[in-house]
């Protein structure tokens, strides 16, 4: 239902020098700068899907999202959606969509947040029926009954941003695209945000793409992850293949009953980054080594605890973005 | 003396920051001047046909038109916009970083203003040299030298006037919470009075008394009036000491109600 | 490609072929009447929260007219009539205008107003998600219910004026005013517009709305106070002359039906003019924001 073909987009902005001097120029003479923030990238979503689209800060996800519903031209390529070519924005292409912006909020700010939904109800076009429906479902899915009849300023972050969900999926979109939709909230907060937006994939169908630095909110939701950096599309894929093959570690932590030596493991290959203390081992080994490795540690001494686990995903991003490894590259 | 050299290279160098700072939005001042200049230019238009109608008003067509020419750059020269600014200052608790530094906290503010009438300037004077050409027939220009020197002077009179009232009315705000009413109705006043709506001159004849004496006339109606009206030069040195005197007894007023506020803001705490 | 399974056998979905939105051209004008009903109930529900707001407002707006009758009733005390204008004839126009400017200053300048805003601070993203027309929401979303209160005193000394001048306007001068005035509401919004729109090339547009407000105040005179060349910037321009002098004009039965015609086709091109400016300002808005 969404289908991106070598999608690009350039920003063309001339730059200004600072002072008087500068000033004059640009009225004269204008240096114009083309900015790269989205280079042909291609990817399609199917009907129901859950994908999570990562990449540092400026890679360009937001610059792709604000593609999809319709609020940036495309500079190169082709994007359909739904059937739709989201920048001519017409209005039944809208109103099968759905943006929130973690950071940026759409609520309006000193009326209770029933008064935004009334106008959603008006602007989507919805029945009276329809929408009492969806606003008693929403509610208490996100438990926020109370809620709707307080001024938003008053109410906080984490209420507030399951308020913009609220308003965002009252008229019921077929697509939910979320930019950092848990940014700045507590664990709490975050954790009932994911648990709503994994129950709107499985109760409605909804399809979701959710842009997101926490890793924590796409190993929760996300099967699919794209992985965007420098607006190139790095990856697309499945995310447990990703964790497996992007960096084929193991942490392992060894727990004894009396102090071990383990400096001669320093030299073991495929082993990195061993950590001892006392009665302690920890240490990362390559998967293909993890057995050889893990045998050698049953002989160091009296083994009390054995933890074996996937190396950390935020890890992996880290070494994605910094080492530029790629699943399949040669490390 | 050691104190005011010092204060006016700190203001010198302040103001030649500020004037940096707020150069590279020349292009909103020029667009703000030529808002200013069209209430005057609207008046100018309406007393002239009624002149030219027949009405039988106390000045002539020549007047009125020097009159609305100059007033928009009068009123820039003469202008504040302090009293909101310090009184917002005083009212949230900012005076103490003010209080901290060397230079008086005036300082500042003197800088700010007279750097946004150096931009102000370069944006109006063209505006009303263009609309001084267009009425050319109708201007009255001073013969001698020694009108405009009267004419700067005053002028220099006005600005520190509508200074010191500003920071009377703001000072107020040590012991007021909000002083916005109070200056709205100051402004509402002053343009009445000051003779930015309409010229003295045409007031009624039972208000000439106090039209003629009240403060608000030496901000922006008397440097005009020296230009545009026919002061004798007995007028002229009357009007001079009204103003110089009306400077004073405000500086003072300013002064001392601004100093009572910083004892009462001090032994409060910041 | 893994995809969730559905555990669950009842899949409500919204992905049923739907009827589409506005089922026509009607239904779509309809759609946003609705919507601007809300946007006016709310206001006047917001309003009722801030009394003091209210009073303020009616205040400054009683002393800003009385500051605007003081040069006319200045000049009456020097002459009778000028250009065929007596001094009651000027009171309605003062009226008048001040019907006029408060509606502009209810519906309009609120909105205006936040331009700059919406466009620094990418507010306007909020708005092209929905599916309503992005221009008008943008002009019409925001309501400053208390500036009515100077609508009523303007309809006080607009009656007050035609009384002491003995005009007796018959219903077809009557509808000829409303239309007139209409015409000249419509224009000096779409004036406006024109310069807040601006907004989207210039970085911030705050000092051409104090153009606007500067020179609309030419409207709180007759057109025939004003040199000829100036009439005609007046009248087609920025076209105070609508709003203010051909209505009055029209309570005195002075004016056919060819200005209302004129007025109204004067609407018309000025409102496609400013749509045109509006989708040129969306283009560059929507290629360039990042």
């Amino acid at each position: 239902m969404i289908a991106a073909t070598d999608l690009t987009k350039t920003y063309t902005f001339h730059k200004q020098q600072a002072g008087l001097g500068g000033a004059i120029k640009s009225l004269v003479r204008r240096t114009y700068e083309t900015r790269l923030a989205v280079d042909s990238i291609t990817f399609s979503i199917n009907r129901g899907e859950v994908v999570g689209l990562l990449g540092p800060n400026g890679a360009g996800k937001t610059t792709t999202l604000k593609m999809l519903s319709g609020l940036l031209y495309v500079t190169s390529g082709e994007l359909e959606v739904l059937g739709f070519t989201p920048s001519g924005r017409k209005h039944d292409y809208l109103r099968r969509i759905a943006l929130v912006m973690g950071q940026k909020t759409m609520l309006w700010w000193d009326v209770p947040a029933m008064e935004s939904l009334l106008l959603h109800k008006e602007m989507y076009g919805l029945g009276t029926q329809e929408f009492d429906r969806n606003v008693a479902e929403l509610a208490e899915l996100l438990d926020v009954q109370d809620l709707l009849n307080v001024q938003v300023r008053k109410v906080s972050l984490g209420e507030r941003m399951k308020l913009e969900l609220m308003a965002a999926l009252v008229h019921g979109p077929e697509i939910l695209f979320l930019d950092e939709p848990t940014i700045g909230l507590d664990v709490v907060a975050k954790a009932r945000v994911r648990t709503f937006l994994a129950e709107v994939n499985q109760r409605r169908g909804t399809t979701i793409l959710v842009t997101s630095h926490d890793m924590d909110d796409i190993e929760a939701l996300c099967s699919r992850v794209m992985i965007i950096d420098h607006g190139r599309l790095q990856y697309d894929g499945g995310l447990d293949e990703l964790v497996h093959t992007a960096r084929p570690r193991k942490l392992v932590q060894a727990t004894y009953a009396t102090n071990v030596d383990s400096t001669h493991l320093d030299d073991v290959e495929g082993v990195t980054a061993v950590d001892s203390s006392g009665q302690r081992i920890k240490l990362e080994v390559d998967r293909e080594r993890a057995g050889e490795v893990l045998e050698q540690l049953t002989r160091i001494g009296p083994l009390v605890d054995l933890d074996v686990a996937d190396a950390d995903i935020e890890d992996i991003m880290r070494d994605l973005f910094l080492r530029r490894s790629m699943p399949g590259d040669a490390s | 003396m050691n104190t005011l050299v010092r204060n006016l290279r700190v203001l010198r160098r302040m103001t030649a920051a500020e004037i940096a700072q707020q150069s590279i939005y020349r292009g909103a001042w020029i667009i703000f001047m030529a808002a200013n200049i069209c209430v005057p230019i609207i008046s100018l238009l309406i007393w002239r046909t009624a002149i030219a109608n027949g009405a039988q008003l106390p000045i002539d067509e020549q007047y009125v038109t020097t009159y609305f020419v100059l007033l928009s750059f009068v009123t820039m020269a003469t202008s504040s916009w302090l009293t909101g600014f310090l009184a917002n200052d005083i009212r949230l608790g900012k005076l103490s970083r003010w209080m901290v530094r060397p230079a008086s906290l005036l300082l500042g503010f003197v800088a700010n203003n007279l750097s946004e009438k150096f931009l102000k300037l370069f944006a109006l004077v063209p505006m009303i040299g263009v609309l001084w050409w267009i009425f050319r027939d109708s201007m009255t220009i001073p013969a001698g030298p020694g009108r405009w020197a009267v004419f700067a002077v005053s002028l220099v009179l006005g600005a520190i006037l509508v200074f010191t009232i500003d920071i009377l009315i703001a000072s107020i705000a040590f012991w007021m919470d909000d002083v916005s009413a109070l200056a709205q109705a100051r402004l509402i006043i002053a343009s009445v009075l000051s003779g930015a709506v309409v010229p003295l001159a045409l007031m009624p004849d039972w208000s000439r008394g106090f039209i003629d004496n009240q403060p608000f006339r030496f901000t922006v109606s008397f440097p005009v009036e020296i230009v545009a009206g026919n002061l004798s030069g007995y007028d002229l040195l009357v009007g001079l000491g009204l103003q110089t005197a009306y400077v004073l007894v405000f500086g003072a007023l300013a002064r001392l109600v601004w100093a009572a506020g910083i004892r009462a803001y001090s032994a409060v705490g910041a | 490609m893994s995809q969730r399974t559905n555990g669950t056998a009842e899949l409500r979905t919204y992905a049923e072929d739907r009827q589409p939105l506005d089922r026509n051209w009607l239904h779509k004008q309809v759609r946003h009447l609705r919507l601007w009903r809300r946007f006016l109930g709310q206001a006047v529900v917001r309003e009722t929260h801030y009394r003091a707001h209210f009073v303020t407002t009616l205040l400054v707006g009683l002393v800003q007219l009385g500051l605007g009758v003081v040069p006319i009733l200045l000049l009456f005390g020097f002459t009778q009539e000028v250009h065929g204008w007596s001094r009651a004839e000027v009171i309605t126009l003062v009226g008048a205008y001040q019907i006029v400017t408060g509606l502009i200053a209810a519906f309009i300048a609120p909105n205006l107003d936040r331009m700059t805003v919406y466009i620094t601070e990418g507010e306007l993203d909020g708005v092209l998600l929905r599916p309503v027309s992005s221009q008008f929401y943008l002009t019409l979303r925001w309501i400053n219910v208390a500036e009515l209160s100077n609508v009523m005193s303007g309809i006080v000394v607009l009656v007050l004026g035609l009384v002491q001048s003995g005009a007796a306007p018959t219903a077809p001068q009557i509808l000829q005013a409303l239309v007139l005035a209409a015409c000249g509401v419509v224009l000096l919004a779409t004036v406006w517009s024109a310069m807040s729109f601006l907004a989207f090339w210039l970085q911030s547009v705050n000092p051409i709305g104090a153009i606007y407000l500067n020179l609309v105040e030419a409207g709180r005179y007759p057109l025939a106070f004003f040199p000829v060349a100036v009439r005609t910037f007046l009248t087609f321009a920025f076209p105070v002359a609508f709003a203010t002098t051909f209505p009055v004009q029209a309570l005195a039965g002075d004016v056919g039906w060819t200005p209302v015609a004129g007025g109204i086709a004067l609407s018309v091109v000025a409102v496609a003019l400013v749509r045109m400016l509006w989708r040129r300002g969306l283009r560059s808005y929507t290629s360039a924001s990042s």
